[in-house]
């Protein structure tokens, strides 16, 4: 080998003979190395596990649902895009295996395959809404009207506060009383005193902990302005409003999440986009506006995504809105506009289709278990990065472990995929993002 | 079991020569996985930690150093030749110029002007350098 960068240091002949074969074998190992290196990023695998007798158990990165009688589905977590997957499903000794069962598989984001709930989406607290004439507020999750629109005028509204909505669109809201008193506020009520905004409940005045807090909630308008003298009526709570619970907030070098009243920071960059969050919706807080949360712990793939947060199906041209595990619809523009503070979460009602199954068979080790393949080519062009696995609870069925493994296999095919994705990629980072 | 001191001399000096091999491997690794990141950022990365590379770069450049020291091995410094004229260095620093440019292209006008100023001085500062030895 010409190639010498120690030219300068001389071996003895027979020693020259072992650093000519030691320098063969440190490239064939460094080939080797790279090879398997791309290999690996091209046709990645992922395990995932779970051990039935201890749930706690720290390598248990599969997630259990069995809340319901007759299933149970297996979750497991990645944003990558595979094209194959195996199912091992192993059960206690002496118990019946699941050999027969179906195994049915589908992609998509774990908030979104949350129970739809009965009504749709509803005006948020404090809303100012008008139809036909009429004024109201949401106070309470009650719809109330004024009883005329010189009551809203004598109180301090001005008539464009209040935003156009359908009958149809109010009628999803609970109806209060009317409004007849010009001299005391709704619960609800939004003021700006002295530069700071204020929400009245239970007639108690709650600042906001920044301009940046309200408006991730409401508009501009919508805050009666009252002067430094109105805060002489009402007791102001010690109790700070924060950012609306989904907010994605930027502090020093870290990304942060709220989540029911804590900031839950981001692990990675990959972490971030699995969930289908934006860049441009960060927020960028201060240390006091970030400082009012609790920390808590990383939010990692197998969290879902916080109330608040609005899924747009793009198949069907459908708005969601998730709140305390369910998903409401949300039907109208007016009240879509209330919710839409950021890009919504872009995902496909079809993803919640089990799109894929295999039928577990029984192996012969380990010993009382069942397995099974299935490709899942097909979920790649699902947005999500839950992997759900639901097969039926059999009469006796008692489980000892179970795994899943997640591969794309090596072909042309793949390959070509994951060239494709590596040109988006290299294209989307250049600006030219495909239509 | 004892090695004659002979042998445990060429031994070392083989280690030299081969950490050497080594360092320059892992150099061409860490300078690919960087221009890899500029142009599809994340997609590499996900995969190894950068953190680890520059660690083990560090460990395999100190191996390096000690074994030289140990062995009295006077670094080469070239200072005979222009290395400005080489082909090597001439690419190295048109690829750097390349990646720095890359790097630059996301940042405003105002970032981009003193990040240019930096990126000038520093490389005033080690022309500056390199040519005094």
């Amino acid at each position: 080998m010409k190639f010498d960068l120690t030219k300068n240091v001389v071996l003895k002949p027979s020693w020259q003979k072992r650093y000519f074969f030691a320098r063969l074998v440190l490239l064939v190992l460094f080939i080797a190395v790279g090879i398997y290196f791309f290999y690996r990023v091209f046709f990645p695998t992922r395990d995932f596990f779970i051990n039935f007798s201890n749930l706690k158990d720290k390598e248990n990165n599969l997630e259990i649902n069995d809340a319901q009688t007759d299933k149970i589905i297996l979750n497991a977590y990645s944003s990558e895009k595979f094209s194959d997957t195996k199912v091992q499903i192993s059960s206690k000794e002496d118990f019946p295996d699941a050999s027969g069962n179906i195994v049915m598989i589908r992609k998509t984001y774990q908030a979104f395959a949350y129970p739809a709930a009965p009504v749709p989406a509803s005006f948020p607290e404090g809303s100012l809404e008008k139809n036909n004439g009429q004024y109201y507020i949401v106070s309470g999750g009650k719809l109330r009207r004024f009883q005329s629109p010189a009551i809203a005028t004598a109180l301090g509204y001005q008539k464009d506060a209040f935003e156009e909505a359908t009958a149809e669109e109010l009628r999803f809201n609970e109806t209060g009383s009317n409004i007849v008193d010009v001299k005391s506020f709704s619960d609800g009520t939004l003021f700006l005193i002295d530069g700071i905004y204020y929400q009245m409940k239970n007639q108690v005045l709650n600042p906001f902990v920044s301009e940046k807090a309200y408006l991730s909630r409401y508009e501009k308008n919508q805050a009666l302005a009252k002067d430094k003298g109105f805060l002489k009526n009402y007791a102001v709570s010690e109790d700070v409003i924060g950012f609306a619970d989904g907010t994605l907030l930027s502090f020093d070098i870290g990304v942060f999440v709220v989540v029911s009243g804590k900031v839950m920071p981001f692990n990675n960059p990959a972490t971030f986009l699995s969930f289908g969050y934006n860049w441009d919706d960060i927020i960028p807080a201060s240390e006091e506006e970030v400082g009012l949360y609790g920390r808590d712990k990383l939010f990692s793939s197998d969290r879902p995504h916080p109330d608040g947060t609005v899924f747009f199906a793009s198949d069907l041209g459908k708005y969601y809105l998730i709140s305390s595990g369910q998903k409401y619809e949300i039907k109208g523009a007016e009240i879509l506009r209330k919710y839409l503070k950021k890009n919504p979460i872009t995902v496909q009602e079809k993803s919640l289709d089990f799109q894929n199954y295999c039928q577990l068979k029984k192996t012969w080790w380990p010993l009382n278990s069942c397995r099974c393949s299935a490709s899942i080519k097909n979920l790649a062009e699902f947005f999500g990065n839950n992997y759900q696995f639901e097969t039926q609870k059999s009469p006796g069925l008692t489980l000892a472990e179970a795994e899943i493994k997640f591969y794309r296999n090596l072909n042309w095919e793949n390959m070509r995929d994951i060239l494709a994705e590596i040109k988006l990629k290299f294209l989307a980072n250049y600006g030219y993002s495909p239509k | 079991m004892d090695i004659h001191p002979n042998n445990k001399k060429q031994l070392e000096l083989l280690l030299y020569k081969l950490l050497n091999d080594i360092l320059f491997l892992w150099i061409f690794v860490f300078a690919g996985m960087l221009a890899l990141e500029s142009v599809v950022p994340g997609f590499f990365s996900a995969h190894l930690s950068f953190t680890k590379i520059i660690l083990v770069l560090f460990a395999i450049l100190f191996s390096v150093i000690w074994l030289g020291k140990r062995n009295g091995i006077i670094f080469e410094t070239h200072s005979e030749k222009n290395i400005f004229k080489s082909k090597g260095m001439l690419f190295l620093l048109l690829a750097s110029l390349v990646l720095i440019i890359n790097s630059l292209r996301s940042l405003g006008l105002f970032e981009t002007a003193i990040a240019s100023l930096a990126i000038f001085i520093i490389l005033l500062f080690f022309l500056k350098t390199f040519l005094r030895g």
